[in-house]
């Protein structure tokens, strides 16, 4: 095609102007509850290699790969965590913890762009590491709450669920490898038919056949936990005490309405070894965040350290705030600014110095200009046009009257 | 209270599961389907029905358009959308084979010759298919009228979906291989399957109740 060159590759796109100023926006309010926390920002590098994240355990046949000129097999980053447990091991290992971490990136995961999918994209998110526990994954829980706020989303929901609940009715029904895999990812992608039909076929057993079909119904408040109880026959459970207080932390922070435990929250990722959870709004048919605790990631690497997180999409929080109409765009007008042939000194002094009082000034660069313009006059005044009014004053009075929100230098 | 909406794929299906809701005490009166009309609306149960093309329905539920959907085992397989699968309706059985000429000697699909070409409207399906048997093949893509490609040598096989194998038998061609059986599903979109799951479950268990005492009659 002769202009595929025009053309951005498939799943990838262009921020133009005012959606890039609101990505900004959006991601400087989130960036503010991150570091309100303690979570300093790091960067790393958007190549990678490629080993890496074959040990993350992550799909690595979505990443796109490239071979560098030392023949060295690299990949394009397909998420953040797994890099920042590099960063974590080979830097920060003498770190005093816990190390609270955040970061803003792009990934990239070669997949057939669908609905809400882009093969490039962003993502906000934060590593909690060296803490084990129900408070670090309830801190995690909250900053997302705490971040979708700051970002302005109404009415999102959170669900956490608990992998050890699964991995435990499984473990009780002692299923060949293959089986349990096809179990849990019916239980993933909510096939319940095949779920039945697994759950039928392969386990003898009334009460773990009631269990496992049963997860995807124990959604709700701490009563939840008390039906899980009864279907695990086992109200000691680690997994059921820690997701207890996880809510109880969540809800004594006010934010139990965000918040529901669903025990058939499993997900695709497999490194996932206790508390998880997922951001959603009715506005957008899937999650707008997503994360858990990865006890064991770190120690593959060779550095035993519990850690958790969660990261959210920043394309699709966008998406969410423009449906709810709540990206409001508070871009300030800008004024055009008209130089005499000869400028002189102290004019460029004066409109640097209202820039630093945050007025927005273009130099029109002799152009013919449409909208609001300050026009220096061979007089010394200053004329403001606008539409048809013209208003001619002292340069001393420009700051009052035309930029009274601005407060003075 | 707002309305769940159903997508439904339009023609013979629409009305068996028009008839099953209402066994479910869902519907009261029987919606008729009009194929001018795309939007149907039921006040009394909240539900509000879409009429789309088939292989479209789990686009529909998977962006969240709609928050539940009906649509076949063979198109929902096809489509590979990220919906969640919550019940087997048990219509519109259907199964999805490999079929050949009537005259043709092969007796397994192993034998079918080296690329053999494969016209179909499901290349994911036949092609994973084929894959699992270690065979290579051609995979032609049709939109329909499939039957006409052996027949006129565009294809040695055909993947389609059949019920009683007339349409197949009329054509001169005969089933070779079965490759799964096809009834017809209900999906939801996850995030409505959390946010609805109160009446989205309701709904299940009621239309869950007609399915199996419909399965039990049918078997005396």
């Amino acid at each position: 095609m002769k202009n595929r060159r025009l053309l951005t590759p498939k799943g990838m796109r262009d921020y133009l102007p005012r959606e890039a100023a609101w990505r900004r926006l959006v991601e400087d309010k989130v960036h503010r509850v991150f570091t309100s926390y303690g979570y300093q920002e790091v960067v790393t590098p958007t190549l990678e290699h490629m080993a890496l994240f074959a040990a993350g355990n992550n799909d690595d046949e979505q990443a796109y790969r490239f071979v560098d000129r030392e023949g060295e097999v690299l990949a394009l980053r397909t998420d953040m965590t797994t890099p920042i447990a590099r960063l974590v091991v080979s830097r920060l290992r003498e770190a005093p913890l816990p190390l609270r971490l955040c970061y803003f990136g792009n990934l990239f995961r070669y997949e057939s762009p669908q609905a809400g999918r882009q093969r490039e994209f962003t993502q906000a998110g934060v590593e909690l590491l060296g803490v084990d526990g129900p408070a670090a994954d309830a801190e995690v829980v909250m900053l997302a709450c705490r971040a979708l706020e700051a970002a302005g989303v109404q009415d999102f929901h959170i669900d956490i669920g608990h992998v050890g609940i699964v991995n435990r009715l499984l473990s009780r029904a002692a299923l060949l490898k293959t089986t349990e895999e096809a179990i849990k990812e019916a239980l993933v992608q909510k096939d319940l038919v095949v779920l039945e039909r697994l759950v039928q076929q392969n386990i003898a057993d009334e009460g773990l056949k009631k269990a496992l079909t049963g997860l995807s119904e124990c959604r709700g408040g701490l009563v939840v936990l008390e039906k899980a109880a009864e279907l695990l026959q086992d109200d000691r459970d680690p997994a059921l005490a820690n997701l207890a207080e996880v809510y109880r932390r969540l809800e004594l922070a006010g934010l139990e309405r965000y918040i529901t435990i669903d025990l058939g929250l499993v997900k695709a990722m497999n490194y996932y070894t206790g508390m998880v959870m997922e951001g959603y709004t009715r506005e957008l048919g899937y999650d707008l965040c997503s994360g858990g605790r990865y006890d064991r990631l770190l120690g593959e690497f060779g550095y035993d350290l519990p850690a958790t997180g969660f990261a959210m999409s920043v394309d699709r929080l966008l998406l969410v705030l423009e449906r709810q109409g709540c990206l409001g765009c508070q871009q300030p007008v800008g004024f055009w600014v008209r130089f005499p042939q000869t400028v002189q000194s102290w004019q460029l002094d004066l409109v640097e110095k209202w820039r630093r009082a945050g007025a927005v000034i273009m130099n029109d660069l002799g152009m013919a200009v449409d909208g609001p313009t300050i026009e220096f006059l061979p007089s010394g005044k200053v004329a403001w046009h606008s539409g048809d009014t013209r208003l001619e004053l002292d340069p001393a009075q420009v700051e009052t009257r035309l930029f009274p929100g601005t407060g003075g230098v | 209270m707002r309305e769940l909406t159903i997508a439904m794929p339009k023609g013979r299906l629409f009305n068996s599961v028009v008839k099953l809701l209402h066994a479910a005490g869902y519907l009261d009166r029987t919606l008729e389907e009009d194929s001018r009309k795309l939007i149907l609306c039921d006040n009394q149960s909240g539900l509000r029905f879409i009429l789309a093309k088939p292989t479209d329905v789990p686009t529909y539920v998977e962006y969240g358009a709609a928050d539940l959907g009906v649509v076949g085992k063979d198109v929902l397989r096809e489509e590979n959308k990220d919906v969640c699968e919550l019940l087997d309706l048990g219509l519109g059985y259907c199964r999805l084979v490999v079929a050949v000429k009537e005259n043709s000697p092969l007796v397994d699909v192993t034998q079918l010759p080296f690329n053999s070409r494969i016209a179909t409207k499901y290349p994911r399906i036949t092609g994973e298919y084929f894959l699992s048997r270690g065979l290579q093949v051609d995979l032609i893509k049709l939109h329909g009228s499939i039957e006409l490609a052996p027949i006129v040598g565009l294809a040695e096989a055909i993947v389609d979906i059949t019920s009683s194998g007339q349409t197949l038998r009329e054509n001169g061609l005969r089933v070779l291989a079965e490759v799964e059986e096809c009834t017809a599903r209900l999906i939801a979109n996850p995030v409505s399957y959390k946010i609805e799951h109160q009446r989205i479950s309701e709904l299940v268990r009621a239309m869950r109740r007609v399915v199996l005492s419909e399965q039990g009659g049918n078997k005396v």
